[in-house]
């Protein structure tokens, strides 16, 4: 491991977040723990709009339910903050409404791979245009240390003192299963990086996984920055449509986990292809007066 | 009840308004109607012939109910189609028939002692292994080969149009009604089929002209223009009235998983979705269709779902979201009898409490029940303007026997249904976020939509402060509380009332709700010609709870009745709870099954007999 050796301090991002064009921070200050992966996605998510010269009216943000889910009053951007495991509808809810809209989507592991993961391989397998940022921890936070559905077999817990007997959910290699274009994992301890590959995720046109290796420094004791950086390779480049078993081979090691962008292929986002968003967003077809007297023909 | 089983539809020509009046406050005799029922096997054909025999109906000009009954299968098991043709109108569905069209010997044996004496069955005795000699003497059996004649024009599935041409001739109906209303109902299809099924009616009719010349007591025929239905009538169900009801109230945004009696509102939107440019989504669950109904209404489009109970029940959790967050959301929750599973193509009005109780937490929500097509399409209009004017979500209750039983209604006045909006967010300059969840300003402040500038805020599923920020402070707390839940005061002020209907200080006061509002009606009309005054209060609008106006109906009442589709009298406790006052007798019923009206005729002339 190239990185074990070198001390464990959070990768800061080149540029300030507050030097940006907009102020993407709200009143209230974080509550996260000291040391806590959450604060990486939040510099890291801050700067990919910057980047990307967004404004925050024309970002939607929907949060899951859980220490992920907290984040949703520290970014000033519109909001909805939804119910656990049940971001993903809501997200595919108001692109369908305003597809001129950025949207956004921030889960939790439980959140989004264990309630949640229903909706997870259907918004796959639709690619709407959603930028998916889940926080993978291996357990619940907020709740105060359970076993997620990503800990390792054998992982113990308040909720597994045994160690978990089941294997865990593996989501990139569900992803690429289920027909997802953009498939990708970052560390919260790596703003940059992490910054970079939400970026990429915005910017493609279609269904983006973020991954984010991001350590609870209070419950889990076994997948620390310092495991996760032991773990973790990165990637040179995606595989495209071409090497879908590559990338699956890939999403399948176990061991050392690649990070990075793995998967990547252009497909029309469901938002493109529903025939009535052609003409642009529902938000703005006219109500006022719908005539509906030619149907009273069908009911004689 | 009935004198006698001959029709006098001519009379009805005469009517004038006094006779009118009459009808409407009794003294009528009701063998002006004619029950026909057709029964078979699923993939007969029993709910399109039902439906044309239906459309033969109005074009005569006659008013109709019409119901079909069926089990939960595609192939097999014991189909029927009720149909009630009335020269008044009619809202329910009828216990006793005069005309059974039996397409296999199931229906016989099923339904033969629901015929009046003197009633018809027609069946194809060639197909048949009932005997005749067991059965009852005081119904007439016409044979009609229908299988025979069904071969020279595409086989055994033409049985079905066989028939009813069969009965068109029994009824003397002009035949030409009859190809009017297949016209209708073979629309959008080939030329071909619609020639094939003319062609097999004909066959049906002039063989039953040819047999049967004489001694046939039944007469449907073409009613005067004055005294008939107009071409500005519709023939539909709830469904298709709450549907147009949607369309016409402004919903772009339609999300549904197939369930019965919804399922329709689905298909129906996605047919004409391009039409009127609306966006409908067939979610992986229930729980992803409100959630994305939740997601579409906060993005500022109007919007809808429809399910029944098993998918309320995965929608629970959403409801209150919608609550919490200030979302408008119009919910249908079409009631089938369960729990679990049920009974998925009966009928019961077995949710109400459910749907008032439905989540955690105390939160405003408003229901309403429509009674009759009107209704469906009217209060739908309303639901969508509520929705969005208070913020909450709108229940729309119905059931199976309301969504899926066809009637003849006037035209809907468009007039009548205006889109109401309230005032749209103006954006701003401002870089700070807007207190869309003010304590100060109106009771509801304007709800920006995302991509407005100057409108930054957040709905949150946590309790939050007026940005929509995360909050745990007590006196915020409350505050939200009384926010919130202060909506279901400012909406009483505004609540549709519920109106007495049927005589002033009659004898026998009914209580109902939603679907039984039909047999209700209907039962008035049957209990005035025994001299017996009824009158009933249906209640549609039912949360927030119509105190004054029940407490008045239950305390000034004689024989206060409460008739509810369902076991334990769910509405009934509701009123006990509001009102303070027991209802004294009640009428209840979960067989899967509405109620006949004759039921009900039946349960007050016990209650004033023996009082």
């Amino acid at each position: 491991m190239p990185n074990a050796q070198k001390p464990l301090t959070i990768i800061a991002p080149k540029t300030a977040v507050k030097g940006g064009k907009q102020n993407w921070n709200t009143r209230v200050f974080p509550t996260w723990c000291a040391g806590c992966g959450d604060w990486g996605v939040w510099a890291a998510l801050k700067q990919a709009l910057t980047n990307l010269g967004k404004k925050p009216e024309e970002v939607v943000i929907v949060y899951g339910v859980g220490c992920s889910g907290n984040m949703t009053s520290f970014v000033n951007t519109y909001a909805f903050h939804g119910l656990h495991g049940r971001a993903l509808p809501v997200a595919e809810g108001i692109k369908l409404a305003n597809n001129k809209l950025t949207v956004i989507v921030v889960a939790g592991d439980g959140d989004g791979y264990g309630i949640g993961v229903g909706h997870f391989i259907h918004a796959l397998r639709r690619n709407f245009d959603l930028t998916y940022i889940v926080h993978n921890n291996a357990v619940y936070g907020l709740t105060t240390g359970q076993t997620s559905p990503t800990a390792l077999k054998g992982f113990k817990s308040k909720s597994t003192p045994e160690g978990v007997i089941e294997e865990p959910v593996n989501p990139l290699a569900l992803a690429i299963a289920t027909g997802a274009t953009f498939v990708s994992r970052s560390q919260a301890a790596d703003i940059p990086h992490l910054a970079q590959t939400i970026e990429a995720g915005i910017k493609h046109n279609g269904f983006s996984l973020v991954d984010v290796f991001q350590h609870c420094a209070t419950f889990n004791k076994v997948n620390t920055v310092q495991w996760y950086r032991e773990h973790a390779y990165k990637l040179e480049k995606p595989f495209g449509p071409q090497e879908k078993t590559k990338a699956m081979g890939k999403a399948l090691e176990t061991g050392r986990y690649p990070v990075g962008v793995l998967y990547h292929e252009e497909r029309p986002a469901y938002d493109d292809e529903v025939t009535e968003l052609k003409k642009g967003p529902l938000v703005e077809r006219d109500i006022s007066n719908v005539d509906i007297t030619p149907l009273f023909d069908e009911f004689r | 009840m009935r004198k006698s089983a001959k029709w006098h539809w001519k009379r009805s020509s005469s009517l004038d308004l006094c006779d009118k009046l009459k009808l409407i406050l009794g003294g009528r005799n009701l063998s002006e109607e004619l029950v026909w029922r057709i029964g078979g096997e699923a993939g007969m054909g029993i709910k399109a012939i039902g439906a044309t025999f239906a459309r033969m109906c109005t074009a005569a000009g006659y008013h109709v109910f019409d119901e079909a009954e069926y089990p939960s299968l595609i192939r097999g098991g014991h189909n029927t189609h009720q149909v009630v043709a009335s020269t008044v109108a009619v809202h329910a569905g009828r216990e006793k028939i005069d005309v059974l069209v039996a397409l296999n010997d199931e229906t016989i044996t099923r339904h033969v002692q629901e015929l009046f004496p003197k009633g018809g069955v027609v069946f194809d005795q060639a197909r048949s292994k009932i005997d005749l000699q067991t059965q009852r003497s005081d119904v007439t059996f016409y044979d009609v080969p229908f299988v025979e004649l069904a071969a020279q024009y595409g086989g055994d599935l033409m049985r079905n149009t066989v028939s009813l041409g069969a009965t068109a001739a029994l009824f003397d109906t002009d035949f030409r009604l009859l190809t009017e209303a297949l016209k209708i109902t073979f629309k959008g299809k080939s030329a071909q089929i619609l020639k094939q099924n003319a062609l097999a009616a004909q066959s049906g009719y002039e063989y039953v002209r040819r047999k049967y010349p004489q001694h046939i007591p039944w007469k449907l025929i073409r009613q005067p223009a004055e005294s008939s239905l107009t071409h500005r009538h519709l023939y539909l169900t709830g469904n298709d009235a709450l549907a147009l009801g949607a369309l016409r109230g402004g919903m772009s945004f339609y999300a549904a998983y197939p369930m019965t009696p919804t399922s329709a509102l689905l298909e129906f939107f996605a047919e004409h979705a391009p039409r009127f440019g609306l966006v409908v989504k067939h979610a992986e669950d229930e729980i992803a269709v409100i959630n994305m109904a939740l997601g579409a209404s906060y993005a500022g489009v109007r919007s809808m779902i429809a399910t029944s109970g098993g998918g309320f029940s995965l929608m629970v959790e959403a409801l209150g979201l919608a609550a919490m967050t200030e979302t408008p959301l119009v919910i249908n929750l079409g009631q089938r009898p369960g729990p679990a599973t049920g009974l998925p193509t009966w009928t019961e009005q077995g949710d109400l409490l459910f749907a008032l109780h439905a989540a955690q937490g105390d939160f405003p929500r408003f229901i309403v029940a429509p009674g009759d097509m009107n209704e469906c399409f009217f209060e739908t209009v309303r639901a969508f303007n509520l929705a969005e004017k208070y913020e909450v979500p709108v229940i729309i209750l119905t059931d199976k026997y309301i969504a899926e039983s066809h009637h003849d209604t006037p035209e809907f006045s468009l007039e009548e249904a205006a889109v109401m909006r309230p005032p749209a967010f103006v954006s701003s300059s401002s870089d700070e976020p807007y207190e869309r969840y003010s304590l100060h300003s109106a009771q509801t402040s304007t709800r920006p939509f995302p991509g407005t500038k100057g409108g930054i805020y957040v709905a949150n599923s946590d309790e939050h402060d007026e940005v929509g920020y995360s909050e745990e402070d007590a006196t915020i707390r409350t505050a939200m509380m009384q926010r919130r839940l202060g909506k279901l005061t400012a909406f009483e002020k505004e609540l549709p009332q519920p109106v007495v209907e049927g005589e002033p200080n009659a004898q026998v006061n009914i209580l109902c709700w939603g679907s039984t509002k039909g047999p209700v009606r209907d039962a008035i009309r049957l209990l005035a010609e025994k001299k017996i005054s009824a009158n009933f209060l249906n209640i549609t609008w039912m949360y927030p709870f119509p105190e004054a106006a029940v407490a008045e109906f239950v305390h000034n009442a004689h024989h206060l009745v409460l008739v509810e589709n369902n076991y334990s009298g769910q509405f009934g406790s509701l009123v006990q709870l509001h009102t303070g006052k027991k209802i004294p007798y009640r009428l209840l019923k979960y067989s899967g099954r509405q109620f006949y009206p004759e039921e009900i005729v039946r349960k007050i002339e016990e209650i004033v007999t023996h009082a």
